[in-house]
């Protein structure tokens, strides 16, 4: 070895100038990937290592105007994936294989979902305890079950078209549950957990656990006796040989707008909306409109006496006819009412009596017919809280002459919907004061009131004198004219019949009515206002035979139930062949107990629900109501029969949404206070207590995990 | 000879910055594995922290050993060094052929002599800078010559390289033949005759990988990972996603989640993610200055050193460390095809980590023999 050098510096140099270069290019890239790329990276790597389980905020529930609980929400089990944990166990197909044959679904598509390009999945939404259970027992690799709460309405079809439905992600789809979707929703929170890649928990890895924030409570307007009354009289309608194609009733209480019943024939049962077509889901009293036909003559007459343009003393001929601008009008009555009072006129409902007031009240001035109209609601909507209100059709007020004058004097020529007819015809019950319909009288968010109703004027339409006046020349069409039908035995009522020819294409279509009664009880101070709406009726059509018979039986158990004394002396009168019952209590009894208890009162049992324990009845205990009067038991719908004996479980550790599910399970309620884990409950773990009881559980938010709370991720299961 | 007069101290340099990067090292392997290693088969979160440091005592006794042993022994021992590692390599394809031997990620690399594991692909990183220092040492008053310099160099440098290949180690075969290159054309050989190996280095590259397809794969995913993110270009992927995650200052030491169970080789091949993730982009980049202030007082060490073996085996050496450095680096951030290179000092494993010791040990004895220029 010796010395002297070949070795060349500058090639040395070289290279290390290379090397330095390529050194830098690296840096280069990891500029690029940490700074460019970096959150984008992150994030793909979060979604990898993170697994966000969602925690269903409760909808509030809706309440009655008694307080009887006709939405709520209840826990419900889900099947969810993690695609990445079910794909990284090798065991996908096996898995899909299961799960389709467990829950009747395709193959294809359960393995298309359970191992898709996402951190988490649903595989089938709020599925039977049973089913859940099942699947959970077969600790699936990457599947979970979650608690969701789901919407339940415990009284079924009652009332379904003023609380409309919600749908599976507890989104309020219809009714006053889409209206009401910011007060009800609430916001659903997550459990943000991280997990290794063979779906282990990390114990010591950061987690976030956003709590959700449950919806308010509403109380709405509606009493679900009145609305039961309601809808037994519309389903015994239906029943009837003689069905119409629909009906639809709305009880208001003129002096605050509230809205105590509004029913509709095709009562559907929200907790399976989906069985039902959107026809049948549809509120016809709010979102169609009807030509009113003589009920309308309520506002004609108002609009006359308020304007002066008639007198009670003024006479009216009627020929049996009337002829406007070569068009002839006929009364409905086949002999002609000849000479009579603005008070017989109104009785008899006489068209050509009535078309002069039309036009009595346009030679005034031009144009003040219609001011009155739009000054009593028409045209326009009326703002009551539901959906897809429609605002009737007025005629263009530059095409209106003489004989669309007299057509709308009578009822015909005009489109307005149910809800404004008894928003209208309630301010005439107001004294004369237009106010806007109301369902929702209260919201709460918890014992913290948010809203709370309170009349909403519109306008003055009539002076009260005036309206008194039209109220007591109203009474007669009850006590003596087309309403007599409706009269209730020692009740002065103001009502008006409405029986309209159906438009159809080009004209009138020959034997289709919409047939209808509009009563105001008591008549001189109105406490009550109900609209019966009969379409397309079936045998008889008159709304004298058709609606009023319906607005007497409704407002027969309602005036009872409220306990409107009657005003009217009727001692002279015979007894009535029907007697007032008082409903029994039969909650928590057995069906077959409950059925005997009911039948011997002279009531009607009819059992909803697949129980065997009565859980809720309609009408409550203690309701007057006549006998016959069907009575509706529900029946707890649960998995544990109620009053069996169970074991409570521990449920230290666990969160709100698992604790719930394994009450649930038990037939056991969960009163939870507080958010978070379970630290404490009460009954303690082991205590024996009969299903259907409830166990109260504190929660309290984990405190920030470290090595030593491994406990406090829960994974959901 | 008058090498004892001019003896010095050795680079303090290279010693500070090897010690900073066996203690960034030890450091990122216990971040990396404890979590893993808790789990079967090693059931302790300290089993690589452990086992990396009897690594590291082992490679630091053969560091000052190599230190220690006067340069004349290297250049004596070049020949015999070389011929056994080439037979050892051989012997490795023979009984991977035979089936014999374990395969780990379809290459055998793993040689099992009395219960201890070693590599024979990481001792030919000594073997080959070892001889062709002499050999270049010995002809360069004729070291442009075409058949009596560049040829038998060349000769030396592609047996071993080949016997890598054939074990199936394309990677180490990269390194070492790089590092060849680099000493030809640092020892005379002309630039010509070196981009001639160049383009046979290249049609050899290309042949290993037709020959076997599952180095094809991995071509593809290099270009577009993502497409390939469930199968060849999942380590790439999860290795773009660890280092996203650090930003400039990293989620904290220990505090990565792209090892729990998701970057694969995250204490060995991918540990330069961990950091980065963990540590952040200022970590990765002290790390990379770290590499760069040893190889610039590595060369230093070569440049200065009037002998001409000793310089040519320490420009080999700190070559060898600085090539699988950067292909290590390379793959970890995508700039390379995913390949099974470990990254010097960092990376776990304990042949890897003796043997560049030992080459540490090597430059700091020349670096003794420096020349003041």
């Amino acid at each position: 070895m010796s010395g002297g050098r070949i070795v060349s510096r500058q090639k040395m140099a070289i290279v290390l100038i290379i090397v330095l270069l390529a050194f830098a290019v690296v840096v280069g890239k990891l500029f690029y990937i940490q700074f460019i790329q970096g959150s984008e990276l992150q994030q793909k790597a979060e979604e990898l290592r993170t697994r966000d389980l969602p925690v269903a905020a409760a909808r509030g529930t809706i309440y009655d105007a008694n307080g009887n609980k006709l939405a709520i929400s209840i826990t419900a089990d889900s099947i969810s994936a993690a695609p990445p944990e079910v794909i990284a166990s090798g065991q996908a197909e096996i898995t899909a294989e299961f799960l389709a044959e467990k829950l009747d679904c395709d193959y294809a598509d359960i393995y298309d979902s359970i191992t898709g390009n996402s951190s988490f999945a649903w595989v089938e939404r709020k599925v039977d305890f049973e089913l859940a259970e099942e699947i959970r027992a077969a600790e699936l690799p990457g599947i979970y079950i979650v608690g969701e709460t789901q919407r339940y309405y415990p009284r079924g079809t009652l009332a379904s078209f003023v609380l409309g439905c919600a749908g599976i992600d507890n989104q309020g789809l219809e009714g006053l549950e889409l209206t009401l979707e910011d007060w009800l929703a609430g916001e659903s929170g997550r459990i943000v957990s991280e997990y290794d890649a063979n779906g282990n928990p990390i114990p010591q890895a950061e987690y976030e656990y956003i709590a959700p924030t449950d919806g308010y409570d509403v109380y709405i307007t509606i009493d679900e006796n009145v609305q039961y009354f309601c809808e037994r009289e519309l389903s015994n309608l239906m029943e009837s040989d003689t069905p119409p194609k629909q009906a639809g009733i709305i009880i208001m209480r003129p002096d605050t707008g509230e809205i105590v019943a509004l029913a509709c024939s095709s009562g559907f049962d929200p907790n399976n909306y989906q069985d039902y077509t959107s026809a049948e889901r549809r509120n016809f009293l709010i979102n169609d409109s009807y030509e009113p036909g003589s009920t309308f003559k309520i506002i004609t007459a108002a609009t006359a006496l308020e304007e002066g343009v008639v007198s009670e003393a003024d006479t009216f001929y009627d020929p049996g006819y009337v002829t406007v601008s070569g068009s002839t009008i006929h009364c409905w009555a086949s002999v002609p009412h000849g000479s009579q009072s603005l008070a017989e006129a109104i009785k008899n409902s006489c068209n050509p009596a009535f078309v002069s007031i039309g036009h009595s009240i346009e030679n005034k001035a031009d144009g003040l017919f219609y001011k009155y109209i739009q000054a009593f609601g028409y045209g326009a909507q009326t703002g009551v809280d539901l959906p897809g209100e429609a605002e009737g059709i007025l005629q263009a007020e530059e095409n209106v002459n003489a004989v669309e004058i007299a057509t709308i004097a009578i009822g015909q020529g005009i489109a307005v919907t149910p809800m404004q007819m008894i928003t209208a015809a309630s301010a005439v019950a107001n004294d004369g004061v237009l106010l806007r319909p109301q369902l929702v009288s209260e919201v709460r968010d918890g014992s913290k009131v948010i809203y709370q109703s309170s009349p909403e004027v519109v306008r003055r339409v009539i002076s009260a004198e005036t309206a008194q006046q039209l109220r007591r020349l109203l009474t007669a069409v009850v006590s003596d004219g087309s309403g007599a039908n409706a009269a209730i035995e020692g009740y002065s009522i103001a009502g008006k019949t409405g029986t309209a020819q159906k438009a159809g294409d080009g004209g009138y279509v020959a034997g289709k009515y919409v047939a209808s009664f509009i009563g105001m009880v008591p008549a001189e101070d109105p406490e009550l206002v109900c609209l019966v709406v009969v379409d397309e009726p079936s045998g008889v059509f008159y709304g004298s035979q058709v609606a009023a018979p319906i607005f007497k039986a409704v407002m027969t158990d309602t005036l009872r139930y409220f306990g409107i004394t009657p005003s009217v002396d009727s001692s002279d009168t015979v007894t009535e062949p029907l007697e007032y019952v008082t409903v029994p209590d039969v909650i928590n009894l057995d069906i077959d107990t409950a059925s005997i208890i009911l039948r011997e009162s002279g009531l009607n049992p009819s059992i909803r629900g697949n129980g065997v324990i009565v859980e809720d009845q309609t009408p409550v205990a203690g309701t007057s109501v006549l006998s016959g009067t069907t009575v509706a038991v529900d029946t707890a719908d649960i998995s544990v029969p109620a009053g069996s004996l169970v074991t409570v479980p521990d449920l230290r550790g666990m969160r709100i949404a698992e604790a719930a599910s394994t009450l649930s399970a038990l037939g056991v309620k969960l009163i939870a206070e507080g958010s978070g884990v379970a630290v404490s409950q009460s009954p303690q773990p082991g205590t024996t207590v009969t299903s259907g009881s409830s166990v109260t559980v504190v929660f309290s938010e984990p405190a920030v995990p470290d090595a030593e709370n491994d406990g406090g991720v829960t994974d959901g299961e | 000879m008058s090498e004892k007069k001019k003896r010095r101290n050795p680079d303090w340099w290279i010693l500070i910055t090897v010690g900073l990067l066996l203690a960034v090292g030890i450091i990122m392997v216990f971040s990396s594995s404890q979590y893993f290693a808790k789990y079967e088969p090693y059931n302790d979160t300290y089993y690589f922290l452990k086992e990396q440091a009897g690594n590291i005592f082992v490679g630091l006794i053969a560091m000052v050993f190599a230190y220690k042993v006067n340069l004349r022994v290297y250049y004596r021992l070049a020949w015999p060094v070389y011929i056994g590692i080439c037979a050892l390599l051989l012997v490795m394809v023979v009984l991977s052929e035979l089936g014999l031997l374990e395969s780990a990620g379809g290459a055998s690399r793993w040689l099992v002599v009395a219960g201890f594991n070693f590599q024979p692909s990481e001792l030919a990183k000594i073997a080959l800078p070892l001889l062709l220092a002499r050999r270049l040492s010995d002809t360069r008053e004729y070291a442009e010559d075409f058949r009596y310099s560049f040829l038998p160099a060349l000769g030396l440098l592609i047996l071993p390289c080949v016997l890598i290949v054939a074990g199936r180690d394309l990677s180490s075969a990269v390194v070492v033949g790089a590092t060849g290159v680099i000493m030809l054309f640092c020892g005379g050989i002309l630039v010509r005759y070196l981009l001639m190996t160049f383009a046979m280095g290249a049609a050899g590259i290309a042949a290993a990988i037709a020959l076997f397809p599952f180095r094809m794969d991995r071509i593809y995913a290099w270009f577009d990972p993502w497409e390939y993110a469930q199968d060849e270009g999942f380590q790439a992927v999860q290795s773009l996603m660890a280092l996203g995650s650090g930003g400039l200052s990293g989620v904290g030491l220990g505090a990565g989640g792209s090892k729990w169970f998701y970057l694969p080789e995250r204490h060995t091949d991918f540990i330069f993610s961990v950091l980065g993730e963990e540590l952040g982009f200022l970590g990765g980049v002290f790390l990379i200055l770290l590499f760069a202030v040893l190889v610039w007082r590595g060369i230093l060490t070569a440049v200065r050193c009037k002998n001409t073996f000793a310089s040519l085996l320490a420009m080999g050496l700190i070559c060898s460390i600085a090539v699988q450095a950067l292909v290590n680096l390379g793959v970890v951030t995508g700039l390379l095809p995913v390949t099974g290179v470990t990254l010097p000092f960092i990376s776990y494993g304990g042949t890897s980590m003796v043997v560049t010791l030992t080459m540490v040990g090597v430059i700091l004895n020349v670096s003794r023999y420096r020349d003041r220029i």
